[in-house]
């Protein structure tokens, strides 16, 4: 009556390879049919999205008043460089071409349809209460402390940065980030026809990795290398690297000057001249964690 | 007895993962130029007459090696920079001569090993007081040839461990390295 | 019954394997995730069963180390519930991972690149804590069959059952930490560790209900623990409620209304009406874990095929694993006559006699001294000195800012893996064991190595394969197209460095001579002196490098503009210096 062993092991492997072929037949499938695979994405198709995305912007933003930051707290020697951001909301318009610097610059790539339906885009920087919203590349960053493999890491230099390849996909950041700033590749971009290298500097991210604003760590790092290198042959020039004369791509792309990024620690940055005798703000939930992007708003 | 097959078992096992899968798997990259068993190139190289013999720095060809990110092949004009002329009574420089007419504008290139996502910037180590025979001179260091001699290189050969090892201070204390950047972002993006 | 239930699962295990495979190649996308915290059925199931997982510990290592008495064939079935959860469970995080072949990067070690995991997140807690509870649910299990055979290996139960206590609240406060160390509005709460425990303990005792009413025999203090359970997480669930606003009302219904039956005699008393309540608290505990997992998630509706394939597969799974494993298991349990009607828990049974110590609990023995004790001692020891040095080590690693409170959670269960690991061993199980299961030791301990071995290397980094080759003229003019905008020249030590490549094989790096190549092998170069140079001018020299001279090869293609200007002001520097 009852089942001898080794009918039992022949069902059970049985039910096993049927299921694992049935369960891959999309694969083979769509390796066969999608004619997408492989595709670049027409130029236009990233502004196109980029306009949608502004149409379906709803968030707003709580901002709170917060002291200047200071230099952070790290083991051994403290860095002479804290870098970040300040948005002015009352010069900012919403014309959304920070978005669309920040997209070619990083090769943020493009949604599915249904996706985009949802209003669940890649792109880094968001239009929130009528600025631009972005990582904040907070002192303390709630994102980092889950991360469990140390994919979300800290440079000295105050930038929240980002590992790709040592990230294995938890999304344990996405859930700690109180203002939700960060993206998950949920599709295969480059596989779906939705991604473009417009900057070789940037790597693509594969899918299955969390991605958000890096403060264009690739041009602080050139300029840090370069400035290395030729400081070594330069007579009479400081050790220090500043990294002054580094643009983002959104504050480059601004029309009114609204993002301004710089060194908060150095005098002669232009960020810590565009915020002197003004109150920064973050928001609300940002606030306790030290945020290194912060905002100035109207008249105060 | 047995809990030493247990343990052998268990040792063994862990080191066959390790050789499959890690890099001492691969077998050793030869360079591209005329060493034994390396194929067939345009122009055979001689790194240690040019090298050593004639005291031209490594960045007199490699032109990137003090400065750049990449170090750079050198291209036919470069090398009639010197070779427009005949430099020795050697017999042979006829035949180098002849054969430099016919080469390629590009005679070397390899494929890179290094992943995309590494930033290795070749300047700012030469900045920082790096030679190169400290990554390139290789193993063979001890009096005998080295490496780039015999034209391999020791720097495939390297993984993150090796440079996070030097970056750390933890190798190449003799040389007094101070020590590097080890945060993720410095060399990652 | 049995052959029906696995022929159940095995119904249910073929869409479970199909939505399996879906949403192991498709990823992420094919299940539903959360708006706010991008986690979803997966690790709900992963909540759950492990949630699961620790009745059997508590039913059999809990109550022993307690002195609580239960009959030997429930314990037993408990115990093999839990190896069967815990495999389940353990294959959830890897589904909801986004790059499943980069799980070996939670490993709290350093691995072959030299770089550590973050041992300070909840996940490498996790990771650590669940192995270690698997291990050593197994070994308790192993210890429990063989020592049928072999009774003198039975001293070592109740010492085992002291370490697996403390560490099954540890496992389950851990993974509530998953939660509670976040700042999730939802997931707020220094009570989770509480709420996850009871939770666990609740549903586990379910699901062993459940099990035992398919056996066709019932244990009155389980039922007894059911409605304990379900007042206390009642308790709870109204306190998140008064401090969050909370409340999770289908779960409520199922999980905490429904079981409140149990009062009545004639459910209580009947097969199918426990049967019923236990499937009721698990259908409402499932649903709780849901909802807290996604806390933006409005409707179920929401959740698709593969969700439910998921939830289908787990079932499917453990009915078909549990009752297939219960036939091999069936030897142990059914022999000796021992028949089991109304079994209360405070009924002496037989064989549980064999667990006391001999002298019988009437005469006070040290704890200390007793014969437990002094088996556990040295383990203990073990462990001890195997936990401070693993965090000494862990403190030191260097490039981690990683702190005592971090390590804290991982201190545990280093302890009970040394300690249990050489318990196990002290009980002379490998003295006197047949080859056939030395082999299957040896190929434990391979597989184990290979594992281990996998988690050290990971995978390779594929190699970018980018054609290096010289640097020619147009690609390094698309390089600095960004110079050529910004319209800046270039500096003086970037052409610093350019003289130090090109020029300074003949002309040295002082602009003098170098001194071992010429002469002996080519012609000298004119010297750089301030009055020469601006007898030439600037377009001439200009020329010179550009076009060549004597002796000297033209850089047009290989020189930008820009980069021979400043060649050129370098060279006044150089000549201005002397």
């Amino acid at each position: 009556m009852g089942m001898d062993r080794r009918d039992f092991l022949k069902t059970c492997s049985l039910l096993a390879v049927g299921g694992l072929l049935f369960g891959c037949r999309k694969n083979a499938l769509s390796e066969i049919s999608d004619g997408l695979a492989g595709r670049i994405p027409d130029e236009r198709l990233f502004e196109e999205e980029v306009r949608l995305a502004l149409s379906m912007s709803r968030k707003e933003l709580d901002l709170v008043a917060v002291p200047m930051p200071k230099a952070l707290e790290t083991k051994g020697e403290k860095s002479p460089n804290r870098f970040g951001m300040v948005i002015d909301m009352a010069a900012c318009n919403g014309c959304g071409k920070c978005i669309l610097a920040c997209n070619r610059e990083n090769n943020v790539p493009l949604v599915t349809e249904e996706d985009a339906a949802r209003g669940r885009f890649m792109h880094w920087i968001e239009i929130r209460g009528g600025a631009p919203f972005m990582c904040a590349h907070c002192g303390s960053a709630p994102c980092e402390k889950v991360c469990p493999t140390g994919a979300a890491s800290h440079t000295p230099d105050g930038l929240s940065t980002m590992m790709y390849k040592r990230c294995t996909g938890s999304r344990f950041c996405g859930a700690n980030c109180p203002m939700q700033a960060r993206k998950f590749n949920f599709n295969d971009a480059k596989s779906l026809g939705l991604s473009r290298q417009f900057n070789k500097e940037v790597p693509l991210r594969s899918k299955g990795v969390m991605e958000k604003c890096s403060l264009c760590l690739h041009r602080l790092q050139d300029d840090r290398l370069r400035f290395k290198t030729e400081s070594a042959v330069a007579p009479g020039a400081s050790a220090e690297w500043r990294g002054r004369g580094v643009k983002t791509a959104c504050m480059e792309a601004c029309p009114r000057k609204a993002i301004v990024f710089g060194n908060w620690l150095d005098g002669e940055s232009p960020l810590v001249k565009a915020v002197s005798g003004r109150t920064l703000y973050a928001p609300r939930s940002l606030a306790p964690f030290d945020p290194s992007v912060l905002f100035l708003m109207e008249g105060r | 007895m047995k809990i030493f097959i247990v343990i052998f078992s268990l040792m063994f096992a862990f080191l066959w993962a390790d050789f499959l899968l890690g890099r001492g798997g691969e077998p050793p990259r030869e360079g591209v130029s005329d060493f034994p068993g390396a194929p067939s190139l345009a122009i055979p190289f001689n790194h240690a007459l040019h090298g050593d013999s004639l005291g031209l720095d490594c960045a007199a060809c490699h032109t990137g090696s003090r400065s750049q990110a990449h170090a750079y092949f050198p291209t036919r004009k470069d090398c009639m920079d010197c070779h427009r002329l005949p430099l020795t009574e050697n017999a042979g420089i006829e035949k180098l001569d002849s054969a430099l007419e016919k080469a390629p504008e590009e005679p070397w290139s390899k494929a890179s090993v290094l992943p995309a996502h590494v930033v290795f910037h070749h300047g700012v180590h030469a900045a920082a007081g790096v030679s190169c025979t400290d990554c390139h001179g290789g193993v063979k260091t001890s009096g005998a040839v080295r490496n780039y001699e015999v034209n391999t290189y020791g720097g495939e050969k390297f993984d993150m461990k090796t440079c996070l090892s030097c970056h750390r201070g933890e190798t190449f204390k003799d040389r007094g390295y101070k020590r590097a950047a080890t945060y993720c972002a410095a060399c990652h993006r | 019954m049995a052959k029906l239930l696995r022929i159940l699962g095995a119904v249910l295990l073929v869409p479970g394997l199909m939505a399996l495979c879906s949403a192991l190649q498709v990823g992420p996308a094919s299940w539903f995730t959360d708006e706010k915290s991008f986690w979803g059925m997966p690790i709900c199931l992963f909540v759950f069963w492990i949630g699961l997982a620790h009745a059997g510990t508590l039913l059999s290592a809990v109550f022993l180390a307690l002195g609580v008495r239960l009959d030997r064939r429930t314990a037993l079935l408990a115990e093999l519930s839990t190896l069967c959860s815990l495999s389940l469970a353990v294959v959830f995080p890897l589904v909801h991972l986004g790059v499943i072949e980069n799980f070996y990067m939670v490993a709290p070690f350093v691995d072959s690149r030299g770089i550590f995991a973050n041992a300070g997140s909840p996940l490498v807690w996790d990771f650590c804590c669940i192995a270690v509870y698997g291990l050593l649910s197994f070994l308790f299990f192993h210890n429990h069959l063989s020592s049928r055979n072999v009774p003198a290996q039975e001293i070592i139960r109740k010492p085992f059952a002291w370490l697996l206590l403390p560490l099954v609240l540890w496992v389950h406060s851990v993974v509530s930490l998953d939660f509670a160390a976040t700042f999730v509005p939802e997931w707020q709460g220094a009570f989770f560790p509480v709420y996850f425990v009871v939770g666990a303990v609740y549903s586990g005792l379910a699901l062993v209900n459940c099990l035992l009413c398919a056996e066709g025999y019932r244990v009155r203090l389980l039922e007894k623990l059911m409605i304990f359970s379900s007042w206390f997480i009642g308790v709870i669930w109204g306190w998140d409620y008064l401090t969050k606003g909370v409340f999770f009302t289908w779960a409520f219904v199922f999980a905490g209304l429904l079981p409140q039956l149990l009062w009545v005699g004639a459910v209580r008393d009947s097969r199918v009406g426990r049967l019923l309540v236990g499937l009721s608290v698990l259908l409402g505990l499932f649903l709780e874990r849901l909802y807290l997992v996604s806390p933006s998630m409005s409707e179920l509706p929401s959740l698709g095929l593969v969700d439910l394939g998921l939830v289908s597969f787990s079932a499917g799974f453990f009915l078909l694993f549990y009752f297939g494993l219960r036939r091999f298991v069936g030897c142990f349990v059914d022999e000796g006559g021992t028949f089991f009607g109304d079994v209360d828990g405070s009924e002496m049974e037989e064989d549980l006699s064999a667990t006391e110590p001999a002298e019988g609990d009437e005469k006070y023995v040290n704890p200390f001294s007793s014969r437990e004790f002094r088996t556990i001692r040295l383990p203990l020891l073990l462990g001890i000195l195997a936990m401070l040095l693993f965090t000494v080590w862990c403190l030191n690693v260097p490039d981690t800012d990683l702190t005592l409170v971090n390590m804290l959670p991982l201190t545990y269960p280093v302890l009970a893996l040394v300690a249990g690991i050489s318990l196990w061993v002290s009980s002379g199980v490998l003295r006197e064991i047949s080859r056939r299961v030395l082999l299957v030791v040896v190929m434990f301990c391979v597989l184990f190595g290979v594992l281990a071995g996998i988690f050290f290397v990971g995978y390779p980094s594929e190699e970018s394969g980018r054609q290096i080759r010289s640097l020619s003229l147009t690609e390094r003019e698309n390089n600095s197209e960004k110079e050529k905008n910004t319209e800046r020249d270039i500096g003086l030590s970037s052409s610093a460095l350019l003289w130090n490549a090109r020029c300074s094989s003949c002309h040295g790096s002082d602009g003098k001579l170098n001194e071992k190549f010429v002469r002996e092998y080519y012609p000298v170069p004119n010297t750089l002196t301030l009055s020469r140079l601006d007898s030439l001018g600037e377009d001439s020299l200009y020329q010179v490098i550009s076009r060549g001279r004597t002796n000297m090869n033209s850089y047009e293609g290989r020189l930008t503009e820009k980069e021979i200007r400043g060649l050129v002001r370098y060279m006044r520097f150089l000549a201005g210096e002397e």
